[in-house]
């Protein structure tokens, strides 16, 4: 029980000394709120891309041009594959698209192409992207609900027919609520708004903007607006049966190398999407919080200094103890759970911080960080790790002193 | 008659110290040394005649250069030194000049400090430091801390630390060094009082008044028992 006793000195001691403790424990307490604060800011934007990405759709297969290595060992160094695969757009042609709809299992395709060009009205230029594609897309992928008007149909494939998200209609037409009927500019052709988009419920606030920055157009028009070119980016792929993904995967793999090489394209499923964004952002995150925690390796610094000065102004106090009976190790450990206090105080400051952090960052952004009790769990040990590791020298340093010469200082 | 019972014996004991790199000075030049079971001594000499460090050496606090000691018929110098702390807290009970108090503990926690060192439980030490406070008249200034006590008040908290392990012998080093006339005579007759009751103490003292107030006075010079 001596341990409960030295708790309740070390919490004496340190409020007796409260500003010095109070400067000792902020290196710690920035270092916790920082690393605590992006881990759980990290989560949340995890967790929001998760909900964007199984908001798409059911069932959903990707295909995409470059080679996406998504096997646990090559994962990390791969991912991304030569970031140029994915905007060449030259790789992935119609007859891909119309040759993986015949495949056994799929129950539906559509090719998504970028349209070159932008929207115009009365000189306003809107920002969103103009993407060209199949009516099927509503059947692949969710998030194509219409508000006002209609979505594309097989009638409008040469037709010079635009459905828009809400920025479109906030930067050409203002407060407008319904503007179906209405003429844009796209490059030099005139389009007809036939369609309205509503914003998804099931995609996350993160991202949710994707849906309201874009405008679609039959896959015939993007082509004749990209000269000829299909320019597809990528393929989406709904499977009838949710049991059979994975050979639906492999079926399109097999009809996709009969028209090109192992590594000019990729099949990824949801899942392999999902793991793909959780691994980059998890390999973000850490790097963040890696560099975060070097203002730990600050505190514990401060910590250490704070206890070198206790030791020395505590010199006749250790004589004393020494004379009454206590053991070097005793008086080690008196000062090591000194500055494990401070660490761990320290820490749990920084977790009040970072609450109040993740509370501002919640009120104030789409983002919702999410704090896990073993983030928690981790940061105080780490904090105790931090005590112990820059503890020990002041606290070894009490320890070896000689109880006469202590004795006769102070 | 009786063999009477030795609390300390001290045989050629010598301590050096080292100044610097090539200077020694020889602290103590062969000391013999006995104290009897309820001896009441005081050791005099002027400044740096080794009575501290005679102190220091006999209270296990430092080792001797060469020589021997017995505490309670056990030779120290023996026994490993890793075994000296628990030893001086059940054996020896110190008493500073300046009282020594750990500032941060109240009078009670100060007294049950060496019990604990001991191996004393919580409640144990806590008992028997309330029982020696109320002795000494400190009932009402046990939970204070000793910025809150008068010096004679600290003096008694300090002693009360010395008794709580029942120990063989106090070592009391100018314990009214620090004191006025008054509480200086009011400390001394505590420790005779002790005394009286079979404590074994040995008191270094520069104090002439209170050295006379001792069985037995010992005086040292040059690191010799003169």
């Amino acid at each position: 029980m001596i341990f409960i006793w030295l708790i309740k000195e070390a919490f004496v001691s340190l409020w007796r000394h409260k500003l010095r403790s109070f400067f000792a424990v902020v290196g710690v307490m920035v270092g916790i709120a920082a690393v605590i604060a992006l881990v759980s800011i990290g989560k949340g934007v995890e967790k929001d891309v998760k909900k964007t990405v199984e908001g798409v759709g059911t069932n959903l297969i990707v295909v995409l041009s470059g080679k996406i290595d998504t096997s646990q060992s090559n994962f990390n160094q791969s991912a991304m594959g030569n970031p140029a695969n994915f905007i060449s757009g030259d790789i992935l042609k119609r007859q891909d698209a119309d040759e993986i709809a015949k495949v056994e299992g799929v129950k539906a395709v559509a090719p998504i192409a970028l349209a070159s060009g932008s929207i115009r009205r009365d000189g306003q230029t809107s920002t969103s992207m103009i993407m060209g594609t199949y009516p099927q897309i509503k059947d692949v992928m969710t998030g194509f609900s219409i508000r006002y008007g209609r979505f594309l149909d097989d009638s409008d494939s040469n037709k010079q027919n635009i459905v828009v998200g809400d920025f479109v209609k906030e930067q050409l037409f203002g407060d407008k609520d319904n503007i179906v009927g209405e003429k844009v500019m796209v490059g030099k052709d005139e389009f007809e708004i036939i369609g309205q988009l509503e914003k998804p419920k099931d995609a996350g606030a993160l991202f949710s903007s994707d849906y309201e920055s874009i405008a679609i157009i039959s896959m015939g028009e993007a082509k004749r607006l990209n000269g000829g070119a299909d320019k597809i980016l990528r393929i989406a792929v709904s499977a009838k049966d949710s049991t059979d993904v994975s050979a639906t995967v492999e079926r399109i793999k097999q009809n996709m190398l009969l028209r090109h090489k192992d590594d000019e394209f990729s099949v990824l499923t949801q899942e392999d999407l999902l793991d793909m964004i959780s691994s980059i952002i998890s390999l973000l995150t850490t790097a963040v919080t890696a560099i975060a925690a070097i203002s730990l390796i600050v505190g514990g610094i401060g910590i250490s200094s704070v206890m070198f000065m206790s030791v020395a102004d505590r010199t006749r106090e250790i004589g004393i103890r020494k004379a009454l009976g206590a053991t070097s190790v005793l008086i080690m450990f008196q000062f090591l759970v000194e500055s494990v206090v401070l660490a761990v105080l320290g820490g749990a400051l920084g977790l009040v911080l970072a609450l109040a952090v993740n509370e501002v960052v919640d009120a104030k952004t789409v983002i919702e960080p999410s704090v896990t009790v073993s983030v928690v769990i981790l940061a105080l040990a780490f904090c105790m790790g931090v005590g112990v590791l820059f503890g020990l020298l002041p606290a070894a340093r009490a320890a070896m002193k000689d109880p006469v010469e202590a004795l006769r200082q102070g | 008659m009786a063999k009477k019972e030795i609390v300390i014996k001290a045989k050629d004991l010598q301590k050096t110290y080292r100044l610097g790199r090539r200077n020694y000075v020889n602290a103590l030049n062969g000391v013999d040394f006995e104290l009897e079971k309820s001896d009441f001594v005081a050791l005099v000499g002027p400044s740096g005649s080794g009575k501290s460090t005679f102190m220091h050496l006999v209270g296990l606090l430092q080792a001797p250069s060469a020589g021997k000691i017995w505490i309670k018929g056990e030779e120290m110098t023996k026994v490993s030194k890793r075994s000296y702390p628990r030893f001086r807290a059940e054996h020896i009970g110190f008493v500073f000049q300046g009282f020594n108090l750990i500032p941060t503990l109240t009078a009670k926690e100060n007294v049950m400090l060496s019990g604990r060192y001991a191996g004393m439980s919580h409640r144990l030490a806590r008992d028997h430091a309330e029982e020696l406070l109320a002795k000494f008249g400190l009932q009402d200034r046990m939970n204070h801390k000793p910025d809150e006590l008068s010096g004679g008040q600290q003096q008694r908290v300090a002693i009360a630390r010395a008794l709580i392990n029942s120990p063989a012998i106090i070592l009391a080093d100018e314990p009214t060094g620090e004191l006025d006339s008054k509480t200086s005579r009011e400390v001394v007759e505590m420790l005779k009082e002790l005394n009286s009751s079979g404590q074994t103490i040995l008191i270094v003292t520069h104090n002439t008044e209170v050295a006379k107030m001792a069985k037995k006075i010992v005086e040292m010079k040059d690191g010799r028992i003169v």
